[in-house]
């Protein structure tokens, strides 16, 4: 992995808890800035468990609780009082694309009205704004007063992408955001990870390993709710130093 | 099209030839008549009971229907030719019993009704389910005792606003007091509607707002009330219904004055109460009957105009 690259996310001894059973045991890695982490592992191994911890979403489920270090650019996350200020910096890609019902203006001007952003022409100029970004823009730019529902499933989640990037972010994370795509409206997604990687960081949950050879930068592999290993994905992929490692990525569990 | 088709049917080549057939299949031939016959047997079966389901569920809704529209046919028939324009004059007298002081009335007590149960009803379904912790036993508690108080009949709801609202407060026999009554009464129907609503939004959406950074209270106003609105809104349509049917919880709070009761601390009846009292008088059962055919036309029309502003909202999203 490359070291010098500068880590804009520190994970140290990270356990979480669902009640009495412990779903992660002792993550700790680093993620450099500007670039693709696939997360990847048989279900249940614990990657979607870890990603809601980096945006604080786990202090939603009842009897959850995290132990460990977060380190957001060197500040510590897990005892912050402002989460909403967090997730602000941290934006979510859901599995399933769960835009509000709204217009699509509204749903992607959410994100910035909640920052307090109240001018019309600031709202509607970061509204076109994320709306290029997630390429989207050329599609509804006749009609954003649309309901954002009349959208197909791949604009849907494009829309959602767009909402989160109007937040303006510096990570976003992503849970499996193609699993419930087409596979033409799948590819549109990871050509947009990979354009938006410029700016953002960007953490992907994925199931699909040939994805993550595709887009990832280094990928993380999760098994029983342990970080197996964590490297360059082609390293990855190609020479695993771990048993487990290989037997997952050449298909011999999963 | 004729042509296309084989000049020997296929299953005569079947019947031909069965021996070969088993040989080519792995399941025989045998097998594959057999589980064609009985599969086609259960189909006649199947039939068979919904043809039968059909014409139950067809002589349910006529029914239905036919008790509906006999009882709107009497109202009307019955209401309509009394229905003069005296009834609608301004003040009551004891020839005239006009109704127009207990349709003044009548709008009051819905409005204001609504006006205080709403907020409470749906700040408190909020709290319940999205502020207070899931299974938390005061949760449990709060919806027992609305489930319960919605079954209970509102002549007890009558009793213990003429105790606590007319007598313990000193309100009197009043439209106020007659009003509190009713939000109490209405309450958990409010309450509960809203509540289920709530509960109908898919979690993603919550999840989809605090993602972006909203608070709780932001998540409620701006994503959760707003897809919940449909629901909330037959909620206020039952509760409105439930007003301007009530007379038992009304005849010992707010009185059967017939005069329009502007003045909240005065005295005044509802079309309910009003028809109540015209048929315990026994003097005037035609107004009484063209009293109910108002009462039909006011429900009729409070149906509408939920449907317009629904409309309208749905219209404003797409």
């Amino acid at each position: 992995m490359n070291q010098s690259a500068s880590c804009i996310l520190q994970v140290k001894n990270v356990d979480v808890f669902y009640g009495d059973r412990q779903a992660l045991h002792g993550i700790t890695m680093s993620i450099p800035e500007h670039s693709i982490t696939a997360l990847i592992g048989p279900s249940g191994c614990g990657k979607s468990t870890f990603l809601r911890c980096l945006n604080r979403m786990n202090d939603l489920i009842s009897g959850c609780h995290v132990r460990g270090e977060i380190l957001l650019d060197g500040e510590e996350i897990t005892e912050t009082r402002n989460v909403n200020l967090l997730r602000k910096r941290v934006g979510m890609v859901f599995q399933k694309p769960n835009p509000f019902d709204m217009s699509i203006f509204d749903n992607v001007a959410y994100g910035p009205r909640t920052a307090g952003i109240r001018n019309k022409a600031t709202l509607e100029e970061s509204v076109i704004s994320a709306l290029k970004q997630a390429s989207l823009y050329e599609e509804v730019k006749g009609d954003l007063k649309k309901s954002a529902l009349s959208l197909s499933g791949g604009q849907q989640q494009r829309l959602c992408m767009a909402r989160a990037l109007a937040a303006e972010p510096e990570i976003l994370l992503m849970d499996e955001p193609t699993s419930a795509l087409d596979p033409i409206s799948a590819e549109r997604i990871e050509e947009l990870c990979l354009k938006l990687k410029e700016n953002y960081t960007i953490i992907i949950v994925t199931h699909n390993l040939q994805q993550a050879i595709r887009i990832a930068d280094q990928t993380a592999f999760f098994y029983q709710g342990e970080l197996i290993e964590f490297n360059d994905s082609k390293m990855l992929f190609t020479h695993p130093a771990c048993e487990k490692t290989k037997d997952y990525v050449t298909g011999r569990f999963g | 099209m004729e042509n296309l088709r084989p000049s020997v049917p296929v299953r005569r080549i079947f019947k031909a030839d069965p021996e070969s057939l088993r040989c080519r299949l792995p399941g025989g031939w045998n097998t594959a008549r057999e589980s064609k016959e009985s599969h086609s047997s259960r189909t006649i079966e199947k039939d068979r009971q919904g043809k039968f389901l059909r014409v139950l569920t067809w002589s349910g809704a006529g029914f239905g229907f036919l008790i509906m529209a006999s009882m709107v046919i009497y109202i009307l028939v019955t209401g309509l030719p009394a229905l003069q324009t005296s009834l609608f004059s301004w003040t009551y007298t004891t020839d005239n019993v006009s109704m127009m002081p207990a349709i003044i009335n009548t709008l009051i007590t819905v409005v204001l009704t609504l006006a205080v149960s709403l907020p409470a009803g749906v700040g408190a379904a909020v709290y319940l389910e999205e502020y207070a912790p899931r299974q938390s036993r005061f949760v449990a508690l709060v919806s027992l005792t609305a489930e319960t108080l919605s079954g209970i009949p509102s002549i007890v709801f009558g009793l213990f606003g003429m105790l606590l609202f007319v007598y313990q407060m000193n309100l009197g026999l009043s439209l106020l007091s007659g009003i509190l009554t009713l939000s109490v009464l209405i309450l958990p129907l409010i309450l509960r509607t809203s509540q289920e609503a709530l509960r109908a939004v898919p979690d993603t959406m919550r999840e989809a707002s605090y993602a972006l950074g909203a608070g709780r209270l932001r998540t409620v106003f701006r994503v959760l009330l707003p897809q919940a609105a449909n629901g909330i809104f037959s909620g206020i349509l039952l509760a409105s219904g439930r007003i301007i049917g009530e007379s038992a919880a009304l005849i010992y709070t707010a009185g059967t004055l017939a005069e329009p009761a502007f003045n909240l601390m005065s005295p005044g009846a509802t079309l309910s109460v009003h028809m109540y009292k015209l048929l315990n008088e026994g003097l005037f059962m035609s107004q009484a009957a063209a009293v109910s055919v108002v009462l039909l036309l006011l429900c009729v029309a409070m149906n509408l105009g939920q449907f317009l502003i629904r409309s309208r909202m749905m219209k404003g999203k797409n």
